[in-house]
């Protein structure tokens, strides 16, 4: 090392940078497996200790139904319903027998913390195949994990982050298979894909796209016979989720589609937003896309999104990149596509504060675009050379105010928006009433499974729709079965209110009326009912 | 003509401010300030103006920063603590135009002279986007161009006829880049120490250049290290006089935190962040400027609204006010691997302000003509544009492009100077009927109710206003079609 007055000057073997370069090559990709379950680790602490980690009603149902199938008056599969795809409750199942993992979220929230993980790795893995550098991989590994809305709802029970990974992984395997055309690499995209089926119905949309897409590629390079064969082997282990939907369906409630017109399925719901006006981008498709591209904006941030716009750019124009690769990654907006398709369509429902009502309502939605974001921002530093110290200082700078605000829209949609429903009073007075006493309580799960939830009572207290001849004797005859009744009064959609409305019991008077609340009215049987009701689950096993 | 671009575009530029520049003959007083002269096309239109006055005057009158004499014709652009009025703006510019202010004083036209600050320091930026462009290599008249469309084809005209902040922090980011361009050159201490003094005065002047001049000082700060590459071995030259240079700016910071401590009890105080004073009969405790910090202030969730407004909005939009700076487009990625550094630089300021006032809760800059909050860093894009030219010099479509946008672009900007900086933001402005674009500029301009001072006192009785504006834009737009169409193929790359 020389010195002179103000310069100090110093000198490196060649070889030496090259062991340190070779170093953190071959060892980021497991420095980021540390750091991403270190952050979901702390994140689902936080958000636990804060009490937001359950503030979602959604995530509180899909503990329950996960909770139904091995607790309960009537345990089983037939738990799972049609109202959410099965699988991320049939993997709470796993763990939710345990009344921490129930009550805490973490039987959920451990599968979206995996997926969270899963997640980042992918998108490094997947930055790799398009040939970006060990830096752009990082950035955009953080710009995805340093988000504080997919941070918040990996630490949830809700189902996005679930999702994420297994499209994630099927559009990377479907990267892998245009690039190496490797049967095996389809083959394992046909199986993510099928997760995704499983999870919402954005991954029934991707399983269409990725087959036109196959199809599109094969035909392109071999012709139509490879082609039809192709996209066969591909639909049948892709398409096996949807098919065994389809069956359950058939097989639990008769009838196939019971999925799609049940009464409890979204559409029948969105069919009443829509009769009620509450469904302004039901055929109104610019305003379908830019709802959505505000969900997506407000989810990642508008900088980060205008980034990834350009990052986007640059993917397609780049004339080093081959086409087959450009083909592949247009499934990257699969979920841009799909929800600006289901909210055009009237399936699905949004609500941007400001810009469609006065609340928030499922802007999670927004979310689902994450990885193609933080992969465009990715490719997009490996691109700009210099620029990109820029880029990067930017990104540093706006995270950090993201961070130091707690800005999430997803947190605020859960604790103010419509996605939220503070049921602490009616749930509250349940457990300081109900806990101790014998009798059950008749409830419908579809409208107020977070009271369920909140209770703290153990399932098998709840007398619901999902509990077969308790449900029907208890909504006939009340008085036999229900010591509480919780329900909307005046209110048909609540099932419990339709059914027992029309009952002796409840005309004649044999209940009072507790108290009132805003999402449900609790009632008691008077005492002198008591001597006559059940309080034992004496029906015994039902198929 | 390429001998003479210097003194052409020098005498130029002073000609048009000279045809544009705001106010009236005399000395006004408070009182005149306050009620006469605050009206919407007059000289105090906003509070900027009136508050940054009152520092002035009590500044010479009171020897005090605090403006108890002179309060309300600051409202509501200032607060009030431990009995005493201050301006939310820093006193900076008020100090720096007090030299002018004198001289104005002694000639009966202290208003004239006060607001030529924000002309001097106007007129010394075009002079730096020329300067700044040469040394890039561009094409005499390209570098021309550049300096011309920042000062008569963007909305920083309109604020150098009156007494903001805006070209002076323009000045302050285009010098420090200039300063510590090129990475590669000799006395990288002595640059390094004056990019950290620029940086100083770039915070006193406005306290957003806190961020906006980051960049300069980051890449003053790249300047430290060294590495060559040698035979099997990597040389790395370290330059500590880099690293101790951000003494000065910590040194004169602590100035600053000790202005702010005298004043506001503590170091890191703003005067914006007291308690508002709307009328003096109402001290408002509850709304500051900007919140209570720069977290509290600036929110990530405003980034949606602020790009919008700041881009493509019809009250505030770049692309609706000043498009000639979105021809930036073209220079991108064009500019050697030797110079890839400056391209760095120049897309660097423009990008940290947009975000920075993107998160800003009011990227409206109140009532204001465009986006005034990106006035700063103008000079940079602009230079950018002229990279443009430079690349797409034989390309007559190109070409036809830049003319047809700084045609537009000096259209608009005109209409500030010679009517009112005052356009209510959309969001206000539906809820009083008001319109919220230059529509109001252009039925003044058709009223005749100009606020040039040349035309007001000498061609008045003379020549219509709208006359007198397109004299003025057909001057603009001519010297602006000579200097596009002049180079005739692309000098960089021969």
């Amino acid at each position: 090392m020389k010195m002179n007055k103000f310069l100090s000057e110093f000198e490196f073997n060649k070889s030496t940078i090259g062991t340190i370069n070779k170093f953190v090559q071959k060892h980021t990709f497991e420095a980021l497996l540390f750091l991403l379950v270190s952050a979901a680790t702390f994140y689902y602490l936080f958000f636990l200790k804060n009490g937001l980690g359950l503030a979602y009603n959604d995530a509180r149902s899909h503990l329950d139904i996960g909770r139904r199938v091995v607790e309960g008056l009537k345990p089983g599969a037939a738990q799972l319903g049609s109202v959410w795809l099965p699988l991320p409750h049939i993997l709470m199942v796993l763990t939710i027998w345990n009344d921490f993992m129930w009550h805490s979220g973490l039987s959920g929230a451990i599968v979206s913390m995996i997926s969270f993980v899963a997640t980042g790795l992918l998108i490094y893995k997947f930055l790799e195949e398009l040939g970006v550098g060990i830096l752009g991989r990082v950035v955009g590994v953080v710009v995805f994990a340093a988000n504080l809305n997919v941070l918040y709802l990996q630490s949830t029970a809700m189902t996005e982050l679930l999702l994420i990974a297994t499209m994630t992984a099927s559009i990377y395997q479907l990267l892998k298979w245009f690039k190496y055309d490797d049967t095996l690499h389809l083959i394992k995209a046909a199986f993510f894909v099928m997760l995704a089926t499983l999870i919402r119905y954005d991954g029934w949309f991707l399983f269409v796209f990725s087959s036109g897409l196959i199809a599109l590629q094969v035909f392109r390079k071999k012709g139509y016979k490879a082609a039809e064969g192709t996209v066969i082997l591909f639909c049948t282990l892709a398409g096996l989720g949807i098919a065994l939907w389809f069956l359950w369906n058939l097989l639990i409630f008769k009838d196939p589609l019971y999925f799609i017109f049940g009464p409890y399925a979204a559409a029948t719901q969105q069919s009443q937003l829509s009769e009620a006006g509450n469904l302004p981008t039901k055929g109104d498709l610019l305003f379908s896309i830019k709802v959505y591209l505000f969900a997506l904006a407000y989810n990642s941030n508008a900088f980060i999104s205008v980034l990834s716009v350009i990052g986007a750019a640059f993917l397609w124009l780049d004339k080093k990149i081959k086409t087959d690769i450009k083909i592949a990654a247009t499934a990257l907006f699969v979920p841009l596509v799909f929800n600006v398709i289901a909210l055009y369509a009237g399936q699905s429902v949004l609500f941007i504060q400001g810009l469609s009502g006065n609340t928030w309502f499922n802007v999670r939605y927004g979310i689902l675009m994450m990885p193609s974001i933080a992969i465009f921002i990715g490719y997009l530093t490996q691109k700009i050379d210099k620029l990109k110290i820029i880029v990067i200082a930017l990104l540093a700078f706006v995270l950090y105010f993201s961070f130091a605000n707690a800005d999430a829209v997803t947190i605020d949609d859960a604790r103010v928006g419509s996605s939220q429903k503070n049921v602490t009073e009616v749930s509250g007075w349940l457990a300081a009433n109900a806990k101790n006493k014998p009798g059950f309580v008749l409830i419908s799960a579809a409208s107020h499974d977070a009271i369920i939830f909140s209770s703290g009572l153990p399932m098998s207290k709840f007398i619901h729709e999902g509990t077969g001849a308790y449900w029907i004797s208890a909504t006939t005859a009340p008085d036999r079965w229900a010591r509480w009744i919780v329900m909307r009064t005046n209110d048909n959609n609540d099932q419990t209110f339709k059914l027992v409305s029309k009952t002796a019991a409840y005309k004649n008077g044999d209940y009072t009326l507790v108290n009132h609340y805003p999402f449900a009215d609790i009632y008691e049987i008077k005492p002198q009912f008591l001597k006559t009701i059940n309080t034992k689950p004496t029906l015994g096993y039902q198929k | 003509m390429k001998k003479y671009i210097f003194p052409f575009l020098v005498v130029f530029s002073l000609f048009l401010f000279a045809l544009t520049f705001r106010g009236q003959a005399g000395n006004p007083t408070p009182h005149q300030i306050e009620f006469e002269e605050n009206s919407s096309g007059q000289a105090f239109e906003t509070s900027q103006e009136r508050s940054r006055y009152a520092i002035i005057l009590s500044l010479i009158n009171d020897h005090s920063f605090a403006i108890d004499n002179y309060a309300s014709m600051g409202t509501p652009d200032i607060g009030a603590l431990k009995g005493h009025y201050y301006s939310f703006f820093p006193p900076a510019v008020s100090m720096m135009a007090i030299p002018l202010y004198i001289l104005g004083t002694q000639l009966g036209a202290a208003q004239i002279f006060t607001f030529s600050i924000s002309t001097i320091f106007s007129f010394l930026t075009i002079i730096m986007i020329f300067l700044f462009s040469k040394r890039l290599g561009l094409h005499w008249s390209i570098s021309a161009f550049a300096a011309v469309a920042f000062g008569f084809a963007t909305n920083a005209w309109g604020y150098s006829v009156t007494l903001y902040a805006h070209l002076v922090s323009a000045f302050l980011l285009l010098l420090g880049l200039f300063v510590v361009l090129p990475l590669d050159d000799k006395k990288r201490g002595i640059k390094a120490i004056l990019a950290w003094f620029l940086y100083s005065m770039a915070v006193f002047v406005d306290f957003p250049n806190l961020f906006i001049f980051l960049p300069i000082v980051g890449l003053a700060t790249l300047k430290m290290v060294n590495i060559t590459e040698f035979k099997e071995k990597f040389k790395i030259k370290i330059n500590w006089f880099v690293i101790f240079a951000p003494i000065i700016f910590l040194a004169l910071m602590t100035v600053y935190g000790y202005y702010n401590y005298i004043h506001f009890g503590s170091p890191l105080k703003f005067s914006n962040t007291i308690p508002r004073v709307k009328d003096l009969k109402n001290t408002d405790l509850s709304a500051p400027e900007s919140g209570t910090d720069a977290t509290g202030a600036l929110r990530t969730r405003n980034l949606l609204n602020g790009l919008t407004s700041f881009t493509v909005s019809h009250d505030r939009g770049i692309l609706v006010y000043s498009p000639v700076v979105l021809l930036f487009i073209f220079g991108v990625g064009y500019l050697k691997k030797s110079k890839k550094w400056e391209e760095a630089g120049l897309l660097a300021l423009p990008a940290t302000c947009l975000v920075l006032y993107s998160m800003f809760g009011d990227p409206y800059g109140g009532w204001a003509f465009g986006s005034r909050y990106m006035i700063a860093v103008l000079p940079e894009l602009c230079i950018l544009a002229g990279v443009g030219l430079q690349r797409f010099a034989k390309n007559l479509l190109v070409k036809i492009i830049y003319i047809v946008v700084f045609t537009y672009s000096a259209a608009i900007s005109l209409l500030a100077p010679l009517t009112t900086n005052v356009i209510p933001p959309y969001v206000e402005a539906r809820y009083i009927n008001l319109d919220s674009w230059y529509i109001i500029n252009i039925r003044m301009l058709q009223k005749g109710e100009l606020d040039s001072f040349f035309y007001n006192f000498v061609l008045q009785k003379s020549i219509p206003a709208v006359a007198y504006y397109f004299v003025i834009l057909a001057l603009v737009v001519a010297a602006g079609a000579y200097f596009i169409f002049t180079p005739k193929k692309d000098y960089e790359n021969e």
